[in-house]
Order: C-alpha cells, then structure tokens, then sequence
C-alpha cells in the first residue's frame, strides 16, 4: 500500500513511501518504477524543485501517474511562458517556447495553473513582455498572447497586490510554515491572479466577489485558518489603496459633501452633471409652476413606471436617455427633493433588476441634488450591498445612523449587511438596540429571529416570533422564518408543510417566491430533486433578480443532482452575470460537486463530497433566509 | 570529508592501495596500474539528470524564472514531514549520520559519462568547485551499505572511502585486480565506471559531496540533443544557450 507520495511536475518525479521503502517513478519512466537512491533523493529534495504532499488517502500507482502528467504538464507550460519573455534567448527559442505553450495551453487547468502564477508576482526587470507579446501574435499563439497582455495589463495592480499580501501575511499566521503553506495555496488556487485582474478592471464587485467564491472552496478552508476572513482583510486593504472609480463616486461621506463640485465626480463628462449642479444652485425655477403639482406627480409617475420598464427589460440605453427626459422635466417643473426621490425609487427597480451600475449612477445623481435625506443615504448603500460592496455600505449605514438616529430602514439595513457578511453576534446586536428602540418594528424582529436560526439558535425562533396571526407582510415574513427554523433543527417534513401552506395561502403573490424556493430547498434536503422542479417553474414573472438567481441555483442544483448534467450547466450558464458573491460562489461549487465543467481535476472523495454538500446547503439556506 | 581523513581510515586504504600495488607488481601489470593511478588523478564527478532536471537546474538561479517558479517567496525547501525526513536517510545516515541530507552525490567519471539509468544527460562538475567538500566511496551508498550489511547499526569497514585528492588510491584498491597487462588506457573509463541504464547492475565509485551546488559548479554537460519530443528538444535548446551565457561547455554525445 502506498503510503505517502511526494510529486514534482517541476522536475517530472514521483518518490513514494510502499511497505516502508520508497520508489521512483520518472515522467519517462511512468511504467517503471525504481527504488530509490540516495541520490534521487538528494535531486529531489535539495535543489529547490517545487513539490506537493499526498499521504492519509487510498493512494495507487495509476493515481500517482496521473497526478504526475498533469502536474509535469502544468509546469512544462509554466517554462515555456517564462522562457518566451527571456530576452536572454534568441527569437526563434522564444518563438519556439510560446508555441509549446500555446499547445499545453490547451488544458483548461494548465492554463489556469500557469495564469495563476504569472499574475501574482511583479514582471521581473529581466521580462521583455512586449517583444514576447509581439512574438505570440506573430505565431498565432493566441491564449499565450492574451496572458502576456493580461500581465502587461494589470502590472501595477499586480504589484499591489503582491505588496500588500507582504506587508499584511505575517499577521495573518501563527508561523513562517503556516504562512508559507497559505501563500501556496492562494497563490495556486489564482486568489492573486484574480485580486490583481479585479484591480485592473477597477471592477471592485470582482474583488467582493473573490471572497466568497474562494471563501467556499474547500482547498482554502481546510488548509487556512480562517481563510475567508484574510481575504476579506486583503480585499479592504487593496480597497483602501486602490483608486475605484464607482468607489469614489459612491463613497458615502466624501461623496456627499462633494455632491456640490460635480467636476470632482469620476465621468463629469456626463451632461447630467452639469444639469443637476444648477438645479442644486436653483432657488426657485421661474418655470415651476407651469404645471399644477398633481400633474407633474401623475406624468413623473408615468415616466418612472417606463423607465422601471425598460430597466426590468434590460433596455439599459433606452432606460438612461428617459431618465434624462425626467431629469429635465423635475429640473422644469419640480424641487430637488422630488427629483432625489424618483431616482431612489429607480435606483431600487434597477437592485431587483440586477442592473447594479445603473442603480449606483441613479444614487450619484440624487446625491449631487445635495439634498440630506436617509432615503438617498439608505438606497446608496442599499446599493452597495446588492454589489456585494459590504464595506462600503457599512460605511454608509453607520453615517446615515449617525445623522439620523430615529431611522429604523438604516439600522435595519446595517444589521442586514452585518449579515451577509457572517457577523452574526454584531448583526444580533444591532437589532436588538433597535428593538429596544422601535419596539414595535416588526422587520427589526423578523431579522433578529433570522440571524438566531442562522447561528443555530433555532428554538429561540418560535417564541420569538407571533403564532397564528397571518394578515400584515411581516406576519407572513414571521411565518417564513418559523418554518425556516423548522427546516434548520432538522424537521422538515413540518418544514415542508409549513412552506407549502405559505406557497398556497399568502396573499401578496411576490412574497410567495420566498416561500416557493425555501419549499424547493427543504425538497433538496430530503433529496426529493424531482419535485423542486416542480415547485420552482421556469419562466416566472415578477422575480426580481435575487429571488431569479437563487431560484436557478435551487433548480440546477437538482438537475445536476439528478444526473442531467447538460441542463444544470445551462441553468446555471444564465447566473453568468451574477453579482451575488455568494451565488457565485455556489455556482461554482455545485458545479465542482457534480463535476459538471468536466475537468481532469481528481474526483472529489467522499469526504470532500460530503463537506462540500453541507457548504452547498449552508449557502443555500442563507439564499432563502434572505428573501 | 573528515572521516574519510581519520587516521584508521587512511591507514586501511593505505593497506588496500598497497596490496593492490603488490598484486600489480607480481602480475607484472605495473606500467598499466601506473597509467592507470595517474589518469584516476584526473578523474571528476559527473551527475546524470535528465532533460527536466537540467533545465530546471540551469535556470535555477536566474531571477526571471525564480519569481515565477517557486510559489513561495524565499523558500528554497519544503520541509519534509518529520517521519519521512528520518527514513529518507535511512541509507545515507547510516553512513553520514545527521549530515545526510546535506549530502549531494555524483559518480566518478574519466570520460564525462555518468550512470545512465539517472538521466541521459552528464554534469561534470569542476574541481575546484568540490574538492574541499567532496568525499568518495567505493560503490553507490545504496549498494555498499546492502553489501556490507550496514542497516542494524553496523559500522561500515574501513578503507572503503577516501578525500577528493586520493580518490586515485581508492579506485585502485577497488579496480586493480581487473588489469592486465593487455589494458589499454582506452579501457579505462569503463573500468571505473560501468553503466548500461539498468541501476542493478551499474557499477561506480561514487562521490559524496557536502552541500549543494549551482551553475558555476559546472564545467561541461554531455548528452545528445537528438533525443526527447519536440518540446523536450526546445527545452534542451534553452539549456545549450543557458550554458553558453554561463562560459560553460555543451558537448555532444
């Protein structure tokens, strides 16, 4: 029985431990093993090759060759990039690498692999990565030509990165191995590849989502102690040092009291800038009371039901030049007050529709108004938090909670963030000073028994909540989280129950969704999959783009689960615009679970099964409880 | 190095270097076993690798590659589990005791060819590069301690090792009693170092070298550069033009 196994892609060896003696098996060699010398030993150990560890499992030979090709693959490309950008060699050895490459490219995972390292470390002075760039076109090496690009695109973000992660990866490890260890395994699964492409695209919802997308993969978590929260650290920290155009523009306090200069705006090339800092100057337009006050309310309704329309339609163009039209109209016949509110009122369309950049330009209009309202502040970081910007709309929250402490939206909305983000003592804590204050505020004790269940502290949950009583939205709410506890401490035949009579009887046909697709989960639970695709129909109208999204990652969960591999991989292909990191997230891993992007990755073990089944459903509950 | 240099050390090799000597002297081989001493004067230490290996090794310590190669930053080594550490130098600590995993070894070469069943390619290191650190057996550490039964704590015979400068006496002491007079000087080669790729019956005296070593150790590479699939062969390019910017010699087999 092998024991242990020490494989090298780097220099094409196997040493593995069987019956206490240890072999050799070479890349040239796969079929014969050797036992081994001393002085294979010495080449393997003391020269500085790279190599992985695999020992506690049902290790075979055939395994180990595998394991061996495909690492040796993974790392032969990873030379051959490197050697295309030595300025060292003569053209035709470059030309030649990159063309070696490009073929070893053609592996899904090698390529992944040598990506992962060459954008996680800053280009070396000796790297002439504009000739290889040239090079690889020339040779039509296309996947080796957009991977140099790619460096030569995101080099300062890569240099952030890598000197952030060196300032800041000592405090995350007890010792030099541990932190060594976790810089392997980041580096290797593209945390930093990804982390520096976020960056260069300015793309700051990337860079949330890297947290949960990564934060669920089992290589992180087993192997890191507390991997999620260094990300998450990391992520704040580049945050803090990169220059975020949406970030800038939505930035709570700053952005606010800048409302004023919108040339100091990022994009002030916009018209509406212009438009809307002399509707701000305005003391009374001469033209304001060309229309009586219904009717402007009745037509700016009018336009606001369009554009919403457009919006849900995902007539973006369409949607931005009536928003202007309506700009102009309130700016002719309205108060800044008005036009701030129908953009939040937009903005909030735009949230369930998914169109996240939309809804942000909307905020930064209202906020240029310069008008102080919790309204503008709460959808701002309403907005924030739907982009998956949790820090940010903390930010905001706290401000608004500041300036307006009677405000039970911007406390509730904080504790919700708190949430998501897994703080669930600080988000406990937040409700219950609410409740304390609003006593009461139904939301703000809907949340409270949410984040109980979600701590597992389910039996709390009934007493906390009303019994028989189902007429207000909240009641039914309440009525959503008792069974949802059930469903929690296990008992989900009375889960189920309870979300069928919901699904059936609540009265506001939206808020049956929610009920739709905690039924669908309690379905997976008891691995009834056939039925959650009965409960949950395709092709629904009215689903905003949360209840959607989780919605198809119930539906292509069971299709997976089901064996019907080819149409969990389309319903879950129609999350790709997803920004949801925790949707990404499980896309991913229901995808991984059910090896539905047939890769040569090794199978998964049945212990690895297993724990990636409870994150899945862990995930997955938290999707529902946040309907 | 040091108890190739203890006393009871050079005095049995002295023994064995003498009574090969005699055996020369009798058989009326001694210009041969002469001729023989002073060309094992000249002998050096290859290593065979294969065409990875020597890639990996010449790039080794250029920047360019170094960044993207080792994952981590600053580290040259893993450490390897503890239990495994311990059995690893099972062999050599038996002989080396807490210093084997410090040891590099090579094999002792008059032509540049080293045992094939390790790798097609031939390092020869330079002298000057080894000769204070480097310490010679007379068979590969593997064999000698299965031949002469060292596992259960044995302590190995004496006269089988010697220093880097009277490696010449030590090869004698193992090879005379295969001269005769009709040796040629041709023969020599094989004579100390006998490979045809299969380690069970390779043949050497091999050299045990204290601590590792990089580019600047090597004096030549020897191999073929017909061999290997075509990404191989380009490999192998790379490592002639590494070479030939490091003032070292690429000769073709």
């Amino acid at each position: 029985m092998i024991q242990q196994a020490f494989i090298s892609g780097q220099i094409g060896k196997v040493i593995y431990a069987e019956d206490d003696r240890y072999f050799l098996l070479r890349i040239d060699q796969l079929e014969k093993p050797v036992e081994c010398r001393p002085m294979d030993m010495s080449m393997f150990f003391n020269y500085g090759a790279e190599f992985i560890t695999l020992s506690g499992e049902q290790l075979d030979l055939s395994q180990l060759r595998n394991q061996l090709i495909a690492q040796r693959q993974a790392y032969r490309a990873l030379t051959m990039v490197i050697s295309g950008l030595d300025g060292e060699l003569d053209e035709e050895s470059r030309q030649a690498a990159i063309e070696d490459a490009e073929g070893l490219f053609r592996d899904a995972a090698t390529r992944r692999f040598v990506r992962a390292r060459m954008l996680a470390r800053p280009l070396p002075t000796e790297a002439d990565i504009e000739v290889s760039r040239d090079i690889a076109i020339r040779s039509e090496a296309t996947s080796v030509g957009i991977l140099y690009q790619s460096i030569l695109d995101c080099e300062q973000a890569i240099t952030l990165v890598h000197k952030t992660w060196m300032e800041a990866g000592s405090d995350y490890f007890a010792s030099q191995e541990e932190h060594d260890e976790g810089e392997r395994i980041l580096l290797e699964l593209g945390v930093f590849a990804d982390m520096a492409q976020a960056l260069a695209r300015r793309d700051a919802t990337a860079l949330s989502s890297i947290i949960i997308t990564y934060g669920q993969r089992p290589e992180l978590n087993n192997k890191i102690k507390q991997g999620t929260l260094i990300l998450n650290d990391l992520r704040s920290r580049l945050s803090d040092k990169w220059d975020f155009p949406s970030a800038g523009r939505g930035e709570g306090k700053r952005k606010r009291h800048a409302s004023g200069e919108p040339e100091h705006v990022a994009g002030s090339d916009d018209p509406v800038h212009e438009i809307l800092a002399q509707f701000k100057q305005r003391r009374e337009h001469p033209k304001s009371r060309t229309l009586k006050a219904h009717k402007a309310k009745e037509k700016v309704d009018h336009q606001i039901e369009a554009i919403g329309k457009h919006i849900r339609q995902g007539n973006i163009g369409r949607a931005d030049r009536f928003l202007r039209d309506l700009i102009n109209f309130h700016v002719e016949h309205s108060e800044r007050e008005h036009l701030g509110m129908s953009l939040c009122a937009l903005a909030k369309i735009a949230i369930d529709a998914g169109a996240f950049e939309l809804a942000e330009q909307m905020v930064n209009y209202a906020l240029m108004l310069g008008i102080d309202d919790v309204v503008i502040s709460n959808t701002q970081a309403e907005t924030f938090k739907a982009m998956g910007r949790f820090d940010d709309a903390l930010t905001v929250y706290r401000e608004t909670i500041e300036r307006f402490p009677n405000n039970e939206v911007a406390r509730g909305g904080y504790a919700e963030v708190l949430k998501a983000m897994g703080r669930f003592d600080d988000a406990l804590t937040v409700y219950r000073e609410t409740i304390e204050r609003f006593s009461n505020d139904e939301v703000a004790r809907n949340g409270y028994a949410s984040v109980l269940m979600l701590m597992n502290r389910f039996s709390e949950v009934p007493a906390l909540l009303p019994g028989t009583r189902l007429s207000s939205k909240e009641d039914w709410i309440a009525y959503h989280i008792v069974a949802m506890s059930y469903l929690r401490s296990g008992e989900i035949d009375e889960a189920i129950r309870r979300l069928a009579y919901g699904l059936q009887n609540n009265p506001w046909v939206t808020d049956k969704f929610y009920f739709a697709n905690a039924l669908a989960l309690a379905k997976i639970k008891k691995r009834q999959f056939d039925e959650v695709l009965e409960v949950l129909p395709t092709n629904v109208i009215g689903l905003d783009v949360f209840q959607k999204q989780t919605r198809l990652v119930l539906v292509g969960h069971s299709q997976a689960a089901l064996g019907k591999k080819e149409e969990a991989a389309q319903t879950l292909a129609q999350l790709e615009q997803a920004t949801n990191p925790r949707v990404i997230g499980l896309k991913e891993a229901i995808a991984r679970r059910y090896d539905l992007k047939r890769q040569s990755a090794p199978s998964l073990s049945p212990d690895e099964e297993d724990l990636l089944e409870k994150k899945i459903y862990e995930e997955e509950f938290f999707l529902a409880m946040a309907a | 190095m040091r108890g190739a240099d203890r006393p009871e050390e050079l005095q049995a090799l002295e023994k064995r270097y003498l009574e090969a000597y005699e055996t020369a002297r009798a058989g009326n081989y001694l210009p041969v076993f002469e001729e023989f001493e002073k060309t094992l004067k000249q002998s050096h230490a290859v290593i065979n690798v294969d065409v990875e290996f020597l890639h990996f090794f010449t790039r080794n310590a250029r920047n360019l590659y170094a960044t993207y190669e080792r994952a981590v930053e600053g580290q040259i080594r893993k450490p390897a589990l503890l239990e495994f550490d311990q059995k690893r130098r099972a062999v050599g600590g038996t002989l080396f005791g807490s210093y084997a995993r410090e040891i590099s070894y090579a094999a002792l070469s008059l032509d540049g060819l080293g045992p094939q069943s390790y790798g097609p390619y031939a390092i020869k290191l330079r002298d000057i590069a080894i000769r204070s650190r480097a310490t010679v057996l007379e068979n590969n550490s593997y064999d000698f301690v299965h031949k002469h039964d060292l596992k259960l704590g044995k302590r190995p015979p004496l006269g089988y090792v010697a220093s880097w400068d009277n490696r010449h006496k030590l090869a004698i002491a193992k090879l005379a009693g295969f001269l005769t007079p009709a040796t040629r000087e041709a023969d020599f080669p094989k004579l100390l170092l006998s490979s045809a790729g299969n380690r069970a019956t390779d043949e050497f005296i091999e050299v045990l070298i204290y601590g590792t070593f990089d580019l600047n150790a090597i004096e030549s590479v020897k191999g073929s550069s017909a061999v290997g699939s075509r990404d191989d062969r380009d490999l192998l390019r790379m490592v002639k033009h590494q070479l030939g910017s490091a003032g070292k010699t690429w000769i073709e087999k």
